[in-house]
């Protein structure tokens, strides 16, 4: 007897450590796509994701049998299917990789990172070429001081042999973030932008010197360090010469704000404005404007991890990686730029545990917006899409509290009364949008309240998220001022950051019929609650 | 027999009693209705003015109409002069004339009452100008029709009501309280943010 529990043992072993290695939630994080909606399994080190994964991402696929066949454009794969209780899936990591595709688990998290590797970086005269493993959205711009032309690649690993084909004093490649690749050439030249390639594996650009050369960067940073002339008040500055701005210069850093200044030689032609195309990252738009990017050396900020400076025809545009997402505040003043970085109170940065009002617009007598046949109405589409997200917010562990569950009307004040009495973390209002003429309008907009800045952070997070799944145009981010001067009673009444977000159009045929299929309803709920994760940090 | 007189009239008092009660009832109610807990109405209940009366005489011959156009999401407002009709309000005439013109409400929607008192036009609203919209149909309404009372100096702030009740929004903006016909954004021609 003893002995044969000896020979069983290491069964024994292998048994208990097999039934020890859990499952748990994960999400893909893909090239450029972004994180996917449909979450993943995480077995050990796999990533295991429903059929339906493989539709997001654009490849056809056959079952057959117990394995299922995957065809691309590049290579394909085959993998072996297994059920879970969710349904069928397959193993990611192990297709990815027959695909010639990287994939990467983030540090304390289970964020799968699936990255194409870039296997080749040729520069030789002014021909610039780059391939991916698999398929990439560059971006390509300018900076100046000294003047390259740069390729970031989202979703893209360097790999050692890659870095190896590079050689020259003149090019620079970088891993710039864990799944960002930077590629910055100096032509010796300011080179032209081409223009933006499409969604690829090969990318070819021939550059040629752009017709402004601007000005040599020697005398453009010797005016900048001579004191700054009082700005000159002229009537009309449209056309007249450049202003020159800064260097740019950290003046405060706490645990709640940066404040940022620059130097301005004159008084800006327009006010400046800001955009977030990515949520941690920041574009100043500086108009008919030229600008010194800081020194790397003397530029020391915690709360900003990269500043680059290119040119948009006349303008600059100062753009500012976040080391997270920051509601931001322009002040320009005579002779100077004011830039506040406001870091959103966030708690402990996860989602799971505050509290989310869901509103669902309108219901009751008050129908909302309707179709021209008066076949559908706003009502009935908000109710659908509050409870698709309530439902997912749930899932991630937030406390969710829905200011109606049925078709019932509740006054507007009352609706953010209810997320104050209740001490909401937030507030999501869900609308549909209406305008005169029928078919006119697509897309959609979240609104921030009047110039709240969080709000606008807000809103642009979840905006960003929205665009890439909603399958509709996105208009970005509104203060909700530009509708009418108080702006929206539900944003202006509530007390926490607060969004209400209008999905589409209904009197447009095409939102319509998509903001009424299912899909479209959990894809936006899912983008909502991602939105709302990346203004947290939450997961990033 | 006497004794039958004297129950019949001892039968009566618990109805005369009742009928005592049953006026003074029906006093303490009336008393209550008229100065009583239920004249406490809404607020914006108590301000509704007698709208259905003739409304009160304007001196405008001639009037701004506004009209609407968009270009993509921007929403440009444009004014031309007009002769008001003979025995016409002006404002109610610049008024209807802005709702035709945006095509947002349905035709049956019309301003058919106004009084201005201490700066505030209230204005007595159809039935069908009662429902809410998308946000850009909305700013279309509030903004053109902020616009075209902005033109009569006695309006400061409007307010809208429909059958005896404000209309509380049209969508998204709250309009239980009277908002204001001029600022940066609703006095100028071009409705830009």
């Amino acid at each position: 007897m003893k002995r044969l529990l000896i020979a069983l043992l290491p069964w024994m072993v292998m048994a208990s450590s097999a039934s020890a290695v859990q499952s748990r939630s994960a999400e893909v994080v893909f090239t450029y796509f972004g994180a996917i909606p449909d979450r993943g399994i995480r077995v050990a080190d796999e990533c295991y994701v429903p059929l339906s994964f493989m539709d997001k991402v654009g490849w056809k696929y056959q079952v057959r049998n117990s394995s299922v066949v995957i065809e691309t454009d590049q290579k394909g794969a085959r993998v072996a299917l297994r059920e879970f209780d969710l349904g069928r899936m397959i193993p990611l990591r192990a297709a990815l990789d027959q695909m010639g595709a990287e994939t990467l688990w983030e540090p304390d998290n289970d964020n799968l990172l699936v990255c194409a590797p870039v296997s080749k970086i040729s520069i030789e005269g002014n021909r610039v070429e780059i391939s991916t493993g698999i398929p990439v959205r560059p971006r390509v711009f300018r900076l100046t001081g000294p003047n390259r032309f740069v390729v970031d690649l989202p979703g893209a690993r360097l790999t050692r042999d890659t870095v190896q084909q590079v050689s020259g004093s003149n090019v620079r490649v970088s891993q710039l973030e864990l799944n960002t690749v930077r590629i910055a050439y100096e032509p010796g030249y300011r080179p032209s932008l081409p223009i933006l390639p499409p969604v690829g594996t090969n990318f070819k650009w021939e550059l040629d010197p752009d017709e402004d050369q601007g000005t040599p960067d020697e005398i453009l940073v010797k005016t900048v360090a001579e004191p700054v002339k009082p700005p000159i008040p002229k009537p009309n500055l449209n056309l007249g010469p450049k202003v020159i701005a800064g260097p740019l210069k950290v003046d405060i850093e706490s645990s709640n704000r940066v404040a940022l200044s620059m130097k301005l030689s004159g008084l800006l032609s327009k006010p400046p404005q800001f955009r977030r195309p990515e949520a941690d990252l920041l574009e100043i738009v500086l108009y008919n404007t030229s600008l010194t990017a800081p020194d790397s050396g003397s530029f020391n900020s915690a709360s900003v991890t990269d500043v680059s400076v290119r040119d948009e025809g006349a303008n600059t545009i100062l753009a500012l990686r976040l080391a997270r997402p920051m509601g931001v505040e322009l002040s320009p003043q005579p002779g100077g730029l004011g830039i506040i970085l406001i870091k959103p109170s966030v708690g402990n940065g996860k989602l799971a545990g505050k509290i989310v009002v869901v509103d669902a617009g309108h219901g009751g007598h008050d129908n909302g917006a309707r179709s021209p046949a008066k076949d559908a109405y706003e009502k009935n589409l908000t109710l659908k899409i509050a409870k698709q997200l309530s439902e997912k917010l749930a899932k991630e562990g937030a406390t969710v509290i829905m200011t109606r569950k049925t078709d019932v009307f509740i006054e507007l004040k009352e609706r953010a009364e209810i997320a104050n009495r209740n001490g909401a973390d937030f507030f999501i209002s869900c609308h549909i949008n209406s305008n005169t003429l029928s078919n006119s309008t697509s897309g959609g907009i979240t609104f921030y309240h009047k110039k709240d800045p969080i709000g606008q952070l807000l809103a642009d997070c979840i905006q960003n998220e929205i665009a890439k799944v909603s399958g509709l145009k996105s208009f970005g981010s509104w203060s909700d001022g530009r509708i009418y001067e108080s702006g929206f009673s539900v944003l202006r009444n509530s007390k926490m950051p607060a969004v209400l977000i209008e999905f589409g159009f209904i009197n447009h045929n095409f939102d319509r019929k998509r903001m009424m299929t299912t899909d479209f309803q959990e894809a936006v709920a899912g983008a909502v609650v991602k939105g709302l994760k990346v203004y947290l940090g939450d997961g990033n | 027999m006497a004794t039958k007189k004297k129950q019949k009239k001892s039968n009566n008092g618990p109805i005369v009693g009742l009928m005592v009660v049953a006026v003074l009832g029906l006093g303490a109610l009336a008393a209550y209705v008229k100065y009583g807990g239920a004249s406490k109405v809404p607020p914006e209940m108590q301000r509704v003015p007698n709208l259905q009366q003739p409304s009160s005489k304007n001196e405008h011959s001639t009037v701004d109409l506004v009209t609407p156009s968009r270009n993509g999401t921007e929403l440009k407002l444009d004014k031309h002069q007009s002769d008001v009709p003979a025995g016409e309000d002006a404002r109610l005439f610049a008024l209807n004339h802005y709702l035709r013109q945006s095509k947002i409400m349905p035709a049956d929607a019309k301003a058919i009452g106004i009084q201005v008192k201490d700066g505030v036009a209230l204005i007595d609203v159809t039935p069908s100008f009662n429902q809410t919209f998308g946000s850009l149909d909305e700013e279309a309404l509030l903004k053109g029709m902020t616009t075209t009372l902005a033109q009569f100096k006695e309006i400061q702030k409007v307010q809208f009501f429909s059958e005896g009740k404000v209309v509380s929004s049209l969508g998204n903006v709250d309009l239980s309280e009277p908002i204001p016909v001029r600022s940066d954004s609703v006095a100028s021609n071009s409705s830009q943010p």
